[in-house]
């Protein structure tokens, strides 16, 4: 085995899980969040001669995620996945605790891109103009965006409750 | 601060999951399948060049693409039998040798000969399944309009092949797809041709039904028993005829009730109580039942529901409480924005409880009562309303 080879192992141990974390918030899906991980990993691996002398080979692999999530986004492949509510075969989130279940929930009745900039920005901790340069959108478009996501959080979370207690079923 | 629960809880999202055990290797098969796709990529184009001179090339016109596979053109007569799976949508000549038996998900033969069946590890199966689009045996199953959209079917569903893969087409291009898998003494067959669902008049119909292929998969040992088994299995696909769900415009086969671990799987969770800042809190309950990977078509039936109940075992003053749902939804065509294709859900969400003491809930139905567990209740909202246990949403 080759000393980048060694490098490159080294370097998946270290950054499968969080690729495939990040690919999970992306999509509700382990088994899509593990394909992209692994994809974005693979086409990392094509490139690794050059990408292993970076600061931080990790953030390429996670823009590669990401856009790998956009062009499916694009191709209509995803969104209606971003639409799913709960998915039967989800057995992990009753380790999320009480309040947790709830938010993670309307979180990924989100739309596509609303979820992608809230995901980049307090999960990943990215700035607001590297999240904007990863997904393509103008700042003002990161930042509307965001704001629109947390206020709908707040919104979705709470409206349904109040009609049902007034007594008006959807 | 929303924010900060957003951050702990994507964190705790993210760390959870499956066990990572095997990614490394995974990754391996993942760049094998890469740089496949890679190659085809690049013959593809090979060949459409290939296809465009021939065409182009007017001094050449008996030239032409042929693509076979490994099966054989042999002949056969069929015996005297014909075994018919009208719920799978299919009937298949059984050949003299063999006897056969209808199971839940399709139809399985065993040999007569005692000399064959050492070598077989279980019997021959012919039922349906359903492959990933990207192995699918048909290019452009939805080329045909009939199918509303591309709704995904559950990962859990759709089946990713396992072993070596090939390829090929029966005469009057029929293609199939096959993987062998030699595990230790038994090669694993499974083989696939192409068996779209059809939907009947108004039922919506998620288009991942179109992948739905008709498998012949089998277990044997020895050079002889496979050709002997693989010449069975090749008969059974060429011959196998579409009816009921598989062609348009048929009446479907009376539909079964589903059954948990067979037709369909059942699961059900709460999903607790939000309590942000603010008056507004709701305890969820949630039924779902999705198809398996075998696409039988079946009614889920219920009845589906909640009690909730106070510490001493005594049924809570709740409107609705107890409520059970009966008939829920179709499947394989049941799917929402929410689940997706091939799953109902059952929503019931609990509101405004403004008595004090402990508080517990209970399933009621299928696959049968549960023990009373505890349950946060959702807060006081207003006393002068009664507290409520609704159905939310019954989604198809």
């Amino acid at each position: 085995m080759t000393e980048a080879e060694l490098q490159f192992r080294e370097f998946f141990a270290a950054e499968y899980g969080r690729l495939r974390g990040l690919g999970y918030l992306l999509t509700s899906d382990w088994a899509e969040a593990e394909e992209l991980a692994q994809d974005a990993l693979v086409r990392t691996y094509h490139v690794w001669g050059r990408v292993r002398r970076h600061d931080r080979p990790g953030a390429y692999a996670r823009k590669v995620l990401v856009n790998r999530h956009r062009s499916l986004l694009r191709r209509a492949r995803v969104e209606a996945r971003h639409l799913t509510g709960r998915r039967v075969e989800e057995a992990y989130e009753a380790e999320l605790g009480t309040d947790g279940l709830v938010l993670w929930s309307a979180v990924r009745r989100l739309p596509a891109r609303q979820r992608a900039v809230l995901v980049l920005r307090y999960h990943a901790d990215l700035p607001e103009v590297e999240v904007a340069q990863l997904l393509g959108l103008p700042l003002g478009t990161v930042k509307s965006l965001a704001h629109r996501g947390l206020v709908r959080l707040r919104g979705e979370l709470g409206s349904s409750a109040m009609e049902e207690i007034g007594g008006n079923r959807r | 601060m929303i924010e900060d629960r957003l951050r702990e809880t994507f964190g705790r999202v993210a760390a959870g999951g499956p066990d990572e055990v095997g990614a490394f290797d995974r990754f391996e098969r993942h760049r094998r399948v890469h740089r496949t796709r890679r190659v085809a990529g690049v013959t593809a184009l090979v060949l459409v060049a290939a296809v465009a001179s021939a065409v182009i090339l007017p001094a050449s016109p008996e030239r032409r693409l042929q693509v076979t596979g490994a099966a054989g053109s042999e002949r056969w007569q069929p015996g005297p039998l014909v075994a018919t799976a009208p719920l799978q949508g299919f009937e298949a000549e059984v050949p003299a040798g063999w006897e056969a038996n209808a199971t839940w998900k399709g139809i399985e033969l065993r040999p007569a000969s005692a000399d064959l069946r050492p070598h077989l590890n279980g019997p021959v199966q012919l039922v349906t399944s359903v492959l990933e689009e990207f192995y699918s045996p048909a290019p452009n199953v939805w080329k045909d309009g009939i199918y509303e959209d591309r709704t995904r079917l559950p990962r859990t569903v759709t089946r990713r092949p396992e072993g070596r893969q090939s390829h090929g087409s029966f005469p009057g291009d029929n293609r199939w797809f096959r993987t062998d898998l030699q595990e230790g003494r038994w090669r694993t067959t499974q083989w696939h041709i192409s068996w779209p669902y059809r939907c009947q008049p108004g039922v919506p119909c998620p288009a991942q039904l179109a992948l739905r292929t008709l498998k012949v998969v089998f277990q044997v040992d020895g050079d002889a028993a496979t050709a002997q088994v693989d010449r069975l299995a090749e008969r059974l696909l060429r011959t196998a005829r579409p009816i009921a769900n598989a062609v348009k415009g048929q009446p479907h086969a009376p539909r079964p009730d589903c059954v948990d671990g067979r037709s369909m799987v059942l699961r059900r969770a709460s999903g607790d109580t939000l309590d942000y800042a603010g008056p507004i809190t709701v305890a969820r309950f949630y039924w779902w039942a999705r198809t398996t990977a075998n696409l039988v078509p079946c009614t889920v039936r219920g009845p589906f529901g909640v009690e909730l109940l106070d510490g001493s075992g005594r049924r809570l003053d709740v409107q609705g409480n107890g409520l059970t749902v009966t008939s829920v939804a179709d499947l394989p065509e049941a799917r929402s924005v929410y689940t997706g294709a091939g799953v109902t859900e059952l929503q019931l969400k609990w509101f405004n409880w403004c008595d004090e003491g402990p508080t517990r809930m209970r399933w009621i139905g299928a696959p049968g009562t549960g023990p009373a567990v505890p349950v946060t209740a959702p807060r006081c909202i207003d006393r002068s309303k009664p507290s409520r246990l609704v159905v939310e949403h019954i989604l198809r």
